[in-house]
């Protein structure tokens, strides 16, 4: 990463902040709204933690279908810069932006009266790790689609999210013999809660939760690189 | 008007042959999971009924449609008749794959839910019509984009309201709330659901009648306010 | 049975406010079976007039009657008889051209399917292509074909020949002129390209900043407007306002005149009057405004 790509990436994000800050800022005091609500009443600090990463990763891809509804990606494409590039700047706006979102989140947790959201919860780096973690996942999974196919590209995502997440549920009811799916559902989540707990045993928790952070930069990484081949392919 | 929502058809035929065997997957299989499957076909009958609207807006053809020799008042009924095509269909679709998914069910643990009958399919339906009654006015008005945020921000202030009318009411009638005090609420949740239940159960049909008639006619107004928003705009 | 108006399109006082803009009584009238062209530079209400008559605006003042109906309560029928081509088509780009054909067809009681396959062969369209596929021009040309293709009464063509070659250009004056033939059909044309007018046009408006600034028929404008030459000295004795935009130069000035009957009386010798092309008219009535 040069100076002169770091210059670019900064450019990029504040021309994306610019130009959209008509919808960022109405979606995101949206979402801090609903987040009032959700920290009064829900309970379950992962929950909320999840359920937030998941929320936040659709704004992501709000700057990447604008530009495409209004014609721009043809004209970011004509500037001094690679599809290389774009992409990367792609990147960077988005994570910029679920970082934001995620402050804004952590703070109004602290800070809204009759929160059940504990402030020692953002103290903690495993749940810190499983927030990037969420967001990384779908990310990953959303960026080069919504760079490649536009809003077609989320709507297949989440579709396709949703309809492995289910025959998951279904191949669990059928292999662990469980009798209801709900059932199914939760054996799934203890099976890989478990996985977790015994690698972190097996490495100690520095060492797991360092490869567990260069996990996700590599995921990030894959999911840029297969973002840049998707976008170099595009007709614009 | 026809010859409109056929263009809705045909412009959206791509869209929709994406959606339709994609969305037939996800109502069937997670017709075995009742709370999820009503997410999967509210989102699909949504789709069918409202996708024509994002490529319109995508393909910036609104201008051509009204350079046409058809009344905005046309393009608005047309655009609700479409709507209505879309969700009846969606509904009835995955009412029908999702009983066919239940039958084929090996477990008698998982057989058909109350969740996925008819009568639970005509509530969607009457949930739905009031989503598009809210959506289609600022669609008419704002256009896509900015109909979807204000859908947003209604959505999450109806959430705030209804919380904060279910809290007064359990107040008024002495149950615990479960946002102050959940461990009261969780003992007292059950004993709550059975009455609720049982004072549902033999008016379920006369609601869910008056609910559907109460969505038609909020249909009809949204129409009515549509059309004189969308004759009133600048294009 | 009352007869059918014979104008096509009257305008009379129209208005409509945009914050920094303004269109600002503007009156015009086109015969039947003639040709009018509006011309402008950029900005100044041509787009906006034309979408007020078509009825995708609403006006704030005055009249528009289309056939003897006004566009903004007989919308559907005014614009079942109008065939408009706006400045960018906008289909459905993964379609082909023959199925975005199809969908706007169904809307025309007129449609004439023979006469769509004619113009397609003429304007050499790929009907079997997708719209997103075609060129700026040939978007224009399918765009001319649908608007010439269900026997419109008045055709309004907001600038239809930027993006298309010369040779095109040419045939497609022509079309429009074999089009008057019947003395039914009227055409109102927004262009940048006046040479086109020149050869076509009966009837030319300007419009400078929403304001009309003339509407007549074309002979009678280029008759009555000059351009005026002469020395600085002769300038600076003529009262100010004499003039519809001035180029001053090193050792003389350009200028416009309304009225070059007057001049020759008044000035004589003393300035060289020459015949003015509608350009020049665009050109130093725009720059009147900016003298001023």
């Amino acid at each position: 990463m040069t100076a002169n790509g770091l210059r670019q990436d900064w450019l990029q994000l504040r021309r994306d902040l610019i130009l959209h800050r008509r919808a960022l800022l109405p979606a995101a005091l949206i979402f801090a709204a609903f987040q009032v609500y959700f920290v009064i009443a829900i309970q379950h600090p992962t929950l909320w933690l999840v359920f937030t990463c998941v929320y936040l990763s659709f704004f992501t891809v709000i700057p990447p279908n604008r530009d495409d509804r209004f014609g721009a990606t043809a004209w970011s494409c004509t500037l001094p810069l690679s599809r290389a590039d774009v992409v990367r700047g792609r990147y960077v706006t988005g994570w910029a932006l679920a970082a934001a979102l995620f402050v804004t989140a952590l703070a109004l947790a602290t800070f809204v009266p009759g929160s059940k959201i504990p402030p020692a919860v953002f103290m903690d780096p495993d749940r810190l790790l499983l927030a990037a973690a969420v967001a990384t996942f779908i990310i990953a999974l959303l960026l080069p689609f919504a760079l490649r196919f536009g809003f077609i590209g989320v709507m297949l995502v989440a579709v396709a999210l949703q309809i492995a997440a289910a025959l998951l549920f279904v191949v669990a009811k059928i292999t662990g013999g469980q009798n209801s799916v709900e059932g199914g559902i939760a054996a799934a989540f203890r099976a890989l809660a478990a996985g977790v707990a015994a690698l972190r045993a097996t490495l100690s928790v520095p060492v797991f939760q360092l490869t567990l952070l260069l996990t996700l930069v590599l995921v990030n990484w894959l999911s840029y690189r297969f973002s840049v081949a998707l976008f170099r392919r595009r007709d614009l | 008007m026809l010859s409109l929502v056929w263009k809705d058809i045909v412009a959206a035929r791509w869209l929709l042959l994406l959606v339709i065997p994609l969305g037939i997957v996800q109502v069937a299989v997670m017709s075995f999971l009742p709370v999820i499957y009503i997410v999967a076909v509210l989102s699909f009958a949504a789709l069918l009924a409202l996708g024509s609207i994002a490529v319109e807006e995508a393909q910036r053809t609104e201008l051509l449609w009204n350079s046409l020799p058809v009344s905005r008042g046309q393009l608005v009924a047309a655009r609700y008749l479409t709507a209505l095509i879309g969700m009846v269909t969606g509904l009835a679709l995955g009412w029908v794959l999702a009983q066919a998914m239940a039958r084929l069910a090996s477990s008698g643990a998982d057989g058909p839910s109350a969740l996925i009958g008819l009568d639970a399919h005509a509530l969607l339906f009457g949930l739905l019509a009031c989503g598009v009654a809210v959506f289609l006015p600022l669609y008419f008005r704002f256009g896509a984009g900015r109909a979807l945020l204000f859908c947003s921000a209604i959505a999450v202030a109806t959430l705030l309201l209804v919380s904060l009318l279910a809290e007064l009411i359990l107040s008024a009638k002495g149950y615990p709330s479960p946002i102050s005090d959940p461990e009261a609420w969780r003992a007292a949740a059950p004993a709550l659901m059975r009455r609720l239940t049982e004072w549902l159960a033999p008016r379920f049909g006369r609601l869910l009648a008056l609910f559907l008639g109460a969505a038609v006619i909020v249909m009809g107004v949204s129409l009515l306010i549509s059309r004189r928003l969308y004759e009133a705009r600048d294009l | 049975m009352s007869a059918e108006p014979t104008c096509v399109l009257e305008l009379d006082g129209l208005c409509k406010r945009y914050p920094g803009f303004t269109l600002a009584d503007v009156s015009f009238a086109l015969p039947r079976g003639y040709i009018m062209g509006l011309i402008g530079p950029n900005g100044a209400g041509k787009t906006t007039t034309l979408k007020l008559i078509l009825g995708l605006l609403r006006r704030d003042g005055g009249t528009i009657r289309a056939f003897g109906l006004d566009p903004a309560r007989h919308g559907a029928a005014v614009r079942s008889r109008i065939g408009f081509v706006h400045d960018e088509p906008h289909f459905y780009r993964h379609l082909t051209v023959a199925a975005n054909a199809a969908l706007v067809a169904r809307f025309y009681r007129t449609w004439e399917y023979e006469t769509f396959q004619r113009l397609a062969v003429a304007f050499e369209l790929p009907l079997d292509k997708r719209f997103g596929a075609l060129s700026h021009g040939n978007r224009t040309k399918f765009a001319l074909a649908l608007a010439l293709s269900h026997r419109a009464e008045l055709v309004v063509l907001d600038e239809p020949t930027s993006g298309l070659d010369p040779v095109f250009r040419r045939d497609l004056l022509d079309t429009l002129t074999e089009l008057l033939q019947d003395a039914r059909t009227s055409i109102l044309f927004s262009t940048h390209i006046t040479s086109d007018l020149e050869r076509i046009a009966d009837y030319i408006t300007l419009i400078q900043n929403g304001r009309i600034v003339f509407s007549a028929a074309k002979d009678e404008i280029l008759e009555r407007w000059a351009l005026v030459k002469g020395g600085r000295d002769l300038l600076a004795r003529l009262p100010r306002g004499y003039f519809r935009g001035i180029h001053r130069g090193a050792h003389g000035f350009e200028a416009l005149t309304d009225d070059a009957a007057a001049v020759r009386r008044e000035l004589g010798d003393s300035v060289v009057i020459e015949a003015t092309t509608l350009d020049d008219l665009v050109l130093y009535t725009t720059e009147s405004e900016a003298d001023a």
